[in-house]
C-alpha cells in the first residue's frame, strides 16, 4: 500500500470536505464562467494584441486569488464557526501544520476553474492564446502561485487573531484586483494610483506572469520582476512561519480562538 | 502517587473590548486563584454553576488559554510554554453540536484528526474501527455524513475523536449535555471503561447523578473560586445538611390516613405524589436524621405503609447546600470536611 505523507493526507481530507459543499460547485464551475463573460465584456471591442492571453490572465488571476487566498481565509473563519479551530490548534501538528495542507488543497481545487476558463476562452469564445515566452510563463506561474500561497498563510494568521478581519478582506478585495494588475496592466492606471501598485506585494508576481505571457508591459523587466517576486515569496513565507509561531501565544493570551 | 495535573493559584482575567475596539472595555475575572491536583487514573469532576470558571480551567489545562497568574502543569509540563510536550498526550471534548466537519463521515473525521495527531496510517487502520466499536457506531452509520447524525451519534463521534491519539489525559466539558438517557448511560460506561484502562479523566457536568456515579474526586467551583475539593463520598457525607427525607409509599388515602397526614403536615413539610391507581408516595422532610428515624416506626403502622425508607443524602443535596450557603464573595461558609 502506498502511504502518502501526512500533509497530503490532510490536504486530501480538506479537498473532500470542501468539494462536498454546494457552494463549491458555484466557486469551481459557475464563478469562472462569470469571470470569462466579464473579461469578454471588457475586451471584446479592444484592439490590443493577444486578447485570448489577456482574457485568460484576467479570469485566471481573479480565480487564483479567490481559490487560494480568499478560500483559505474563509476556511479559517469556517473552522472558528464550526468549533474545530481549537481542536486543530491544540493538535500535534498545530495550526500552521494544518493550514499549509489546506492551502495546498485549495490550490489543487483551483485547477478545475482554470481548466473551465481555458476551455471557455479558447474553445467556446474562440480567442486564440499566444504565449510570448513559454518557459518563463511556467516559471512565473509557479512563483505567483507560491506567492499567493505564502500571502494566504500570512492573512489566515490575521484571521485567526481577529474575528473582524472578514469585513476588511471584503472591503479590500476589489481595490487589490485593481491596483495589482489582476484585470489590466498597472501601467494603464492613472499615475496617482500607480503609487499604490508599487506598494502592493501582489503587483510584482502578477506583472511577472503578465510580462512572461504577453510580453513586456512597460513596468519592470522580467528578470527584475522575478527577483522582486522571489523576495516577496520568501518574505511572506518567513513572515507566515514567524506569525504562526507568535500566534500560538497571542491567541491564548487574548482568548480569541473560539466564539464563546 | 505523583499528580498528573497540578494547578496552583491559577487566575484568568478576560478583557472584553467594545465593538471595533471602541467603547469601554469590561474586565471579567473568570478564575481567582484556584489550586487543585489530579492523580493518575482518577476521574476528576469540576462542578459549578454556569459561568463559574469550569470551561476556562479546562481551556487552560488543554493549552487553549494562557493563565493570567499562577501555574497549571499537565503531565509535568507547564500548559503555557511547554504545550508541545502536552498536546500529543492529551485530548478534549467540548459538549454541544460544534466541533465537526459536517460533510465528512465518521471514518473520514477520525482519519483527519488522526493525521493531525500524526498517527501512522497503519495504526489508524487498526485503531479507528476499534474506536467506532467502542462508541457503538455501526460500519454503515460511520460512512454517512455527520450532518445526517442524531445528537447522540454526533457525541459518539466526538468521544471517538477524543481518543484518536490514545491520550493519557482526557478532558470532557459537559459531554452529556442534551443526550437522551440511553446515550448518556453509554457515555458513562465508556468513561468507566477508559478509567479502568488507566486514563485520567477531567469532567465538567451539570448532572449531579452523573458526577456522583463517575467521579472519584470533585471540585466545586463558583465565581472563579474553589468552594470545596474532596472525594465524592466525603463531599456527599460532609456537605449534605442534617435534614432527612422519609419516603413512605401507602395505598389509597382513607379518612384515617388523611387525618394522620394532616397531623404530620402541621409539623413537617410533606409532598404527596400519586404513584399509580391505588398508591400514593409521601415525602416527609424532617429537620434531622434522628427525628426521621424516631417517627418512622410509628408512621409505618399508622399509615399502613407498603414501603418506608430514609432517602440517602445525594451529591445534588450536598452541591445545592454548598452553593446556597456561599457568601457573596463566592466563599462557602460551610466547612470543608
Amino acid at each position: 500500500m502506498i502511504t502518502f505523507p501526512t500533509g497530503f493526507r490532510i490536504a486530501y481530507s480538506h479537498v473532500l470536505f470542501t468539494f462536498r459543499r454546494l457552494m463549491m460547485v458555484f466557486i469551481l464551475v459557475v464563478q469562472p464562467v462569470f469571470f470569462v463573460v466579464l473579461t469578454w465584456l471588457i475586451y471584446r471591442h479592444s484592439a490590443l494584441p493577444n486578447l485570448g492571453g489577456r482574457m485568460i490572465l484576467s479570469a485566471g488571476l481573479t480565480t487564483l486569488w479567490s481559490g487560494i487566498v480568499f478560500s483559505s481565509l474563509s476556511d479559517m473563519e469556517r473552522e472558528r464557526m464550526m468549533g474545530t479551530l481549537e481542536m486543530v490548534f491544540a493538535s500535534t501538528r498545530g495550526l500552521l501544520g494544518s493550514m499549509i495542507p489546506k492551502v495546498l488543497g485549495n490550490l489543487l481545487l483551483c485547477t478545475l476553474p482554470l481548466v473551465v476558463i481555458f476551455i471557455g476562452i479558447t474553445y467556446i469564445l474562440r480567442f486564440p492564446v499566444r504565449v510570448a515566452d513559454p518557459v518563463n510563463t511556467v516559471l512565473s506561474g509557479a512563483v505567483l502561485v507560491l506567492c499567493l500561497f505564502s500571502i494566504s498563510l500570512c492573512l489566515s494568521c490575521v484571521f485567526a487573531l481577529s474575528r473582524q478581519s472578514r469585513v476588511l478582506m471584503n472591503a479590500f478585495e476589489f481595490p487589490i484586483f485593481t491596483i495589482s494588475g489582476f484585470v489590466f496592466p498597472v501601467v494603464f492606471l492613472p499615475a496617482g494610483l500607480r503609487f499604490f501598485s508599487y506598494l502592493s506585494p501582489l503587483t510584482y508576481p502578477v506583472q511577472l506572469l503578465r510580462s512572461a505571457l504577453l510580453g513586456p508591459e512597460g513596468f519592470f523587466s522580467w528578470p527584475i520582476l522575478f527577483w522582486i517576486s522571489l523576495g516577496i515569496l520568501l518574505l511572506f513565507f518567513g513572515l507566515a512561519v514567524l506569525a504562526f509561531h507568535r500566534l500560538d501565544k497571542i491567541v491564548r493570551l487574548s482568548g480569541t480562538l473560539s466564539l464563546n | 502517587m505523583q499528580p498528573i495535573i497540578e494547578v496552583k493559584d491559577l487566575s484568568r482575567i478576560f478583557k472584553i473590548k467594545g465593538k471595533w475596539g471602541l467603547g469601554p472595555s469590561k474586565i471579567v475575572e473568570a478564575l481567582r486563584g484556584i489550586s487543585f491536583q489530579v492523580k493518575t487514573g482518577e476521574i476528576f469532576g469540576l462542578l459549578g454553576p454556569n459561568g463559574a470558571g469550569k470551561t476556562t480551567t479546562l481551556k487552560i489545562l488543554t493549552t487553549l488559554l494562557a493563565p493570567t497568574n499562577g501555574q497549571a502543569h499537565v503531565l509535568g509540563f507547564n500548559t503555557f510554554g511547554q504545550e508541545k510536550q502536552i498536546r500529543p498526550r492529551i485530548n478534549f471534548i467540548f459538549g454541544g453540536e460544534k466541533g465537526f466537519y459536517w460533510r465528512l463521515n465518521a471514518v473520514e473525521t477520525l482519519t483527519f484528526f488522526s493525521d493531525l495527531y500524526e498517527i501512522p496510517p497503519a495504526i489508524q487502520a487498526q485503531r479507528i474501527p476499534k474506536l467506532l466499536d467502542l462508541v457503538g457506531l455501526s460500519a454503515i452509520d460511520a460512512k454517512r455524513e455527520i450532518e445526517t447524525y442524531s445528537k447522540g451519534m454526533k457525541q459518539k463521534v466526538q468521544i471517538a475523536r477524543g481518543l484518536v491519539n490514545d491520550p493519557e489525559v482526557i478532558f470532557y466539558d459537559e459531554p452529556s449535555i442534551g443526550l437522551d438517557p440511553v446515550s448518556a448511560k453509554n457515555f458513562r460506561e465508556i468513561v468507566k471503561q477508559l478509567a479502568s484502562r488507566g486514563k485520567t479523566i477531567i469532567l465538567t457536568t451539570h448532572y449531579m447523578a452523573e458526577a456522583e456515579e463517575l467521579c472519584d474526586t470533585i471540585a466545586v467551583i463558583d465565581q472563579g473560586r474553589i468552594l470545596t475539593c474532596d472525594s465524592t463520598a466525603n463531599i456527599v457525607a460532609g456537605l449534605s445538611d442534617e435534614s432527612a427525607t422519609l419516603h413512605v409509599s401507602v395505598t389509597a388515602l382513607t379518612a384515617e390516613k388523611k387525618s394522620v397526614l394532616d397531623r404530620i403536615r402541621s409539623e413537617y413539610p410533606v409532598a404527596v405524589t400519586p404513584a399509580g391507581e391505588d398508591r400514593v408516595d409521601l415525602r416527609i422532610h424532617f429537620p434531622s436524621q434522628a427525628a426521621a428515624r424516631e417517627k418512622s416506626a410509628a408512621l409505618f403502622s399508622e399509615l399502613e405503609a407498603l414501603e418506608l425508607h430514609i432517602e440517602k443524602p445525594t451529591l445534588e443535596q450536598a452541591y445545592l447546600n454548598l452553593i446556597q450557603h456561599r457568601n457573596p464573595d463566592g466563599v462557602a461558609s460551610i466547612p470543608n470536611h
